[in-house]
Formats: structure tokens, C-alpha cells, sequence
């Protein structure tokens, strides 16, 4: 039997790659969101999955240890991208990325830290009408050394200032 | 795998005697992981002989004038069509601009098969590339685009080949070639170029005096045979025209949520084991490491590849590292990755030329 591992195709999986899937395993790409999907389908076997999603499906799942991804500080791949400050973003619309729920709920935790539980931005469908954009992984990575005049709002790196505890993201866990 | 064959494939390969058919085979099938060292050995030693402990890199730049493309590449996360989002076409002041502040030795142009950046339009930037900078290497256009030109022009691949070379084409990158298996061609891209077209091209290429690389990508669920054969027409191809630079081996990067194995880097370095091993004729063999990472391209360096490809355009490197000052990081990540690797970097031209040797 072969064991599938879902790996997220992000940087942060380089030493995984690098090393490569242990002796009867495989590696597949899934974002972080498609993972908890693909482990519910019974598709793959183990994987990182968005501690979002961890209630719903830790009765059929093991967590590994202590094994995850977590950042303490600055993460650099979970940012906020927008054309205002982070604490004016009250009547803003925010365009959010779907490959992680973790990241969508870190934010939500944020803002209403910063701006007040009655007061948060809305969510819009449309990218361009956006006045911030949620952005994980590479993508985050990418935009970060073009962004011109944006404000940029590392996620982790704020949860730190705010809580001085480092957020972790993701949890190793098998079927 | 313990067979007679096996062996004497890497006792040839090691000293670097040509394999027949059945001996590549074998060592193509033979994936254990103590074959697997046995395999790295035999390609050390045949580039060790060839190379010794030296290994190559380029300042170079790609350049990608348009994404927009009308082929139908199943595996291509590149193309776009007139009106995508992600669809774009460069302006060519854009580019000479990146190649007068980043002064690469060589450029690497290759594009969609689109109208906007069409075949006279492709012309005149190499010619103005050319005379800007006479001694730039230019690299360009796959067997794929040749044939394109040729058609949308009505003119033959070798008028439009001729065209491109009287501007200052230097060489033709060797992409398109995929997998040269029909059943596997069906499936991902029945509409491309087939292997005896792409084949002609670049003989054509060598016929008219310049040089061109192979490429060969795997992970599209390709049999051992069909691996073979691959080498075995471009060994075949080589042994006819004899103008082919250097065989890079290529990876299909799997889409999130598709259900296909990302490739482990033990097949990476065996896919370039195999490589030196079966084409004793061509030069040099790539390890890619845009697509393989830098670490494994790294280990690549010991398992028969000489050459680590380019800084592409310092931003990419330089992104991977973070660096604040690109240029020079991408020549140190680079020769950093070569030293990684056990080997001695130089920094090469468009013709593998040591940029740096001594008088």
C-alpha cells in the first residue's frame, strides 16, 4: 500500500520536497483548504491541515506531535495587502484568499482586536473592488517585493505585538 | 536490480562507452535506492572525467514577451488567451530595459504562440538586441515557435530560422520537446508540434550553423520505455546533425488538488544519471533548479549534470533569498549552490565558454 502526503505548495514544504516522501509514501499538492477536503475523502493519508479546520474533523484524524507551521513574529508569507492602514480598514472591503481558513480567521481575530467586533470591514467577491487583499504562501511572497505603495500587515508578526505568542497555522496530523 | 546488464550499463557509462537500448533500459527501470547509488556513482564518474570537479552557471535573463498563446497544453500553467486576466504581452522598451540594467550574458526569449508578438516582431528585437549588445548570446524561440512562425508567415521553418540567424540568433532554447511519446503527446498536447517536426527544426538550426538544446519532461505518467525512447531519438538525432549544447531534463510541476504525484528528488537525480549516461554525444546536462529546487539541483551536480542553468533575471533568484542587493546575491547563490554541491562554480557564456579564464 502506497501512503499519500499531502505537501502545500508553498516554501515552507522546501525541506519536505527536498528530503522527499519517506520510503512507501507519496507526495500530492493541495493547498491548505483542499487538504482538510482530500483527508475527509479519504484521498490522502496525512497532511498539514489549517487549524480552522481542525474541529471539524480531529475525531478521524491523529495529530503528529508538536509538528506544524508556526510562526514567532514575522511570518512574510500571511499578509494583508491594502490601500490603508490596517487600523482604518473599518469601512473597507476586503477580498480574501480561499486557500486557507486559518489565515481568514487570524485576520477576522485582528481586526476586531484593532478596530472592534462591530466595526469590521466587509468581505467582497470582487478583487477589484477591493480596498485589501488576504494573501498566503508564495503569492504573499511574490506580491510583498513588488508592492509599490501598499500598506502590507504581516498577520503573525501583529498577533505578536498584540498577544507576545506566536500563531500557529497549520497541524500535521494522519487519518 | 542485479542483472548482468545493469552492470555492464554502468561499468560503459562510467567511462562513457555509448549503452545499446537494452542497457539504458535497465538503468532507467532500475529505481532501488541502492541501484540508485550505483547509478549516481557511474554518472559522477563520467562527468568527473569529462568536467572534473568544475561546474557552470549563467548570468542570464529570460525573457517571456507574451503569455498569451494559442495552443492547448494540458500541463501549461503559463499560457493565457486574449482577454484572461493574467493574460499579458511586454512592450519591447520594457524589455531592452531589463537587459540594459541587468547586462546578462545571455537571454533566454520564449513565448506563446500568439499574433501580437508575431514572427517579424520576434525578428526585429533580436536584431535590435543584437546591435545593442553584439556580443549578448540570444537564445530563442523553441522548435514550437519556428513552426508557428513558419505557418503564420507562410514561409518555411528554414526561411524563418535563416531570418531569425541573419538578426543575431545565436541558439535555440530546447523547449517543446515534452515527451516525444505519441500516447502521452494524445493526451496533454495532441495539437503541438510533433517529434519528427521538432526534430527537423533543430536539425534544421544545426544545418544553418547554430546550436540548440534538448529537453525531455517527465511526470506526466511516462512508462520506462517511453523514456528510452526519448534519448534514444535525440542520441539518434545528435549522432545525424551533431549540434545539440545540452540535454536538460524538465519536471511536470502537478496542480494543486490534481491527483498526481509530485516527483521525489530520487527521480530527478535519476532521470539525470540516466541522462549523461545514455547521451554520451551531447556535451553538457542541465540540472535545472527553477523547476527541480536548488538543493537537489545542487546533488544533480554529482549525479552527471555540469551545468546549474542561470540566475534567469536576478529578482527570481534573489526573491527565493530575500536579498536587498539582487545582482550580486544571484551570482553568490549560485556559486554558493555549486560549492553545495562539491564542485568549483564558474560562471559561463552562452556557449559554455569560462567568463573568467585566465590568458
Amino acid at each position: 500500500m502506497t501512503y499519500p502526503i499531502s505537501i502545500i505548495p508553498y516554501a515552507n514544504m522546501a525541506p519536505f520536497i527536498a528530503l522527499g516522501p519517506p520510503r512507501g509514501c507519496k507526495f500530492f499538492s493541495y493547498t491548505p483548504r483542499q487538504s482538510t477536503i482530500a483527508l475527509k475523502e479519504g484521498k490522502i493519508w496525512a497532511a498539514p491541515i489549517p487549524v480552522g479546520d481542525l474541529p471539524a474533523i480531529e475525531n478521524n484524524v491523529t495529530i503528529v506531535g508538536n509538528l506544524g507551521v508556526a510562526a514567532r513574529g514575522a511570518v512574510k508569507s500571511v499578509l494583508l495587502f491594502s490601500n490603508r492602514p490596517f487600523d482604518e480598514m473599518s469601512a473597507a472591503k476586503i477580498y480574501l484568499t480561499d486557500q486557507s481558513s486559518s489565515s481568514v480567521r487570524l485576520l477576522y481575530l485582528l481586526l476586531g482586536y484593532r478596530l472592534g467586533f462591530d466595526r469590521l470591514p466587509l468581505r467582497t467577491a470582487y478583487r477589484e473592488e477591493a480596498d485589501g487583499e488576504l494573501l498566503i504562501g508564495d503569492e504573499a511572497l511574490i506580491r510583498a517585493a513588488k508592492a509599490g505603495n501598499q500598506y502590507i500587515t504581516d498577520l503573525a508578526d501583529l498577533w505578536y505585538r498584540i498577544h507576545n505568542r506566536s500563531f500557529v497555522f497549520a497541524r500535521w496530523v494522519i487519518h | 536490480m542485479s542483472s548482468i546488464v545493469f552492470e555492464r550499463a554502468l561499468e560503459k557509462g562510467a567511462s562513457g562507452e555509448r549503452l545499446n537500448r537494452d542497457e539504458v533500459f535497465a538503468v532507467a527501470s532500475a529505481r532501488t535506492p541502492d541501484d540508485l547509488a550505483l547509478i549516481g556513482k557511474a554518472a559522477y564518474q563520467n562527468r568527473l572525467k569529462r568536467f572534473g570537479d568544475k561546474a557552470a552557471y549563467v548570468f542570464n535573463l529570460h525573457i517571456n514577451p507574451s503569455n498569451i498563446c494559442e495552443g492547448g497544453c494540458r500541463f501549461c500553467a503559463y499560457s493565457a488567451k486574449v482577454g484572461d486576466s493574467n493574460a499579458y504581452s511586454l512592450k519591447e522598451e520594457d524589455i531592452l530595459a531589463d537587459v540594459k540594467r541587468l547586462k546578462p550574458s545571455e537571454v533566454h526569449i520564449v513565448g506563446g504562440l500568439n499574433h501580437e508578438w508575431d514572427y517579424t516582431r520576434n525578428l526585429e528585437l533580436v536584431a535590435e538586441l543584437h546591435n545593442l549588445y553584439p556580443k549578448l548570446h540570444i537564445k530563442g524561440f523553441s522548435a514550437v515557435e519556428i513552426d508557428w512562425f513558419a505557418k503564420t508567415e507562410k514561409i518555411s521553418e528554414e526561411e524563418a530560422l535563416s531570418g531569425l540567424i541573419k538578426a543575431g540568433l545565436n541558439a535555440l532554447p530546447g523547449g517543446g520537446a515534452e515527451i516525444f511519446s505519441k500516447r502521452i503527446r494524445d493526451e496533454f498536447c495532441p495539437d503541438k508540434l510533433n517529434q519528427k517536426g521538432w526534430v527537423r527544426i533543430h536539425q534544421t538550426a544545426h544545418r544553418l550553423g547554430i546550436s540548440t538544446n534538448a529537453t525531455m519532461l517527465t511526470g506526466l505518467g511516462e512508462s520506462y520505455e517511453e523514456l528510452v525512447d526519448h534519448l534514444m531519438i535525440l542520441r539518434d538525432a545528435q549522432d545525424e546533425s551533431g549540434g545539440f549544447s545540452c540535454f536538460i531534463p524538465l519536471v511536470y510541476q502537478p496542480v494543486c488538488g490534481e491527483e498526481r504525484e509530485i516527483t521525489p528528488p530520487t527521480d530527478h537525480l535519476a532521470i539525470i544519471a540516466l541522462s549523461r549516461l545514455t547521451l554520451d554525444n551531447f556535451a553538457h546536462v542541465k540540472a535545472y533548479w527553477p523547476m527541480i529546487g536548488l538543493d537537489t539541483a545542487a546533488a544533480g551536480l554529482y549525479w552527471g549534470a555540469d551545468d546549474l542553468d542561470g540566475t534567469l533575471g536576478e529578482e527570481k533568484i534573489a526573491h527565493a533569498a530575500g536579498a536587498s542587493t539582487p545582482k550580486a546575491l544571484a551570482r553568490e547563490q549560485m556559486e554558493e549552490t555549486i560549492r553545495l554541491g562539491g564542485f568549483k562554480p564558474f560562471e559561463r557564456d552562452g556557449v559554455f565558454n569560462n567568463r573568467n579564464s585566465q590568458i
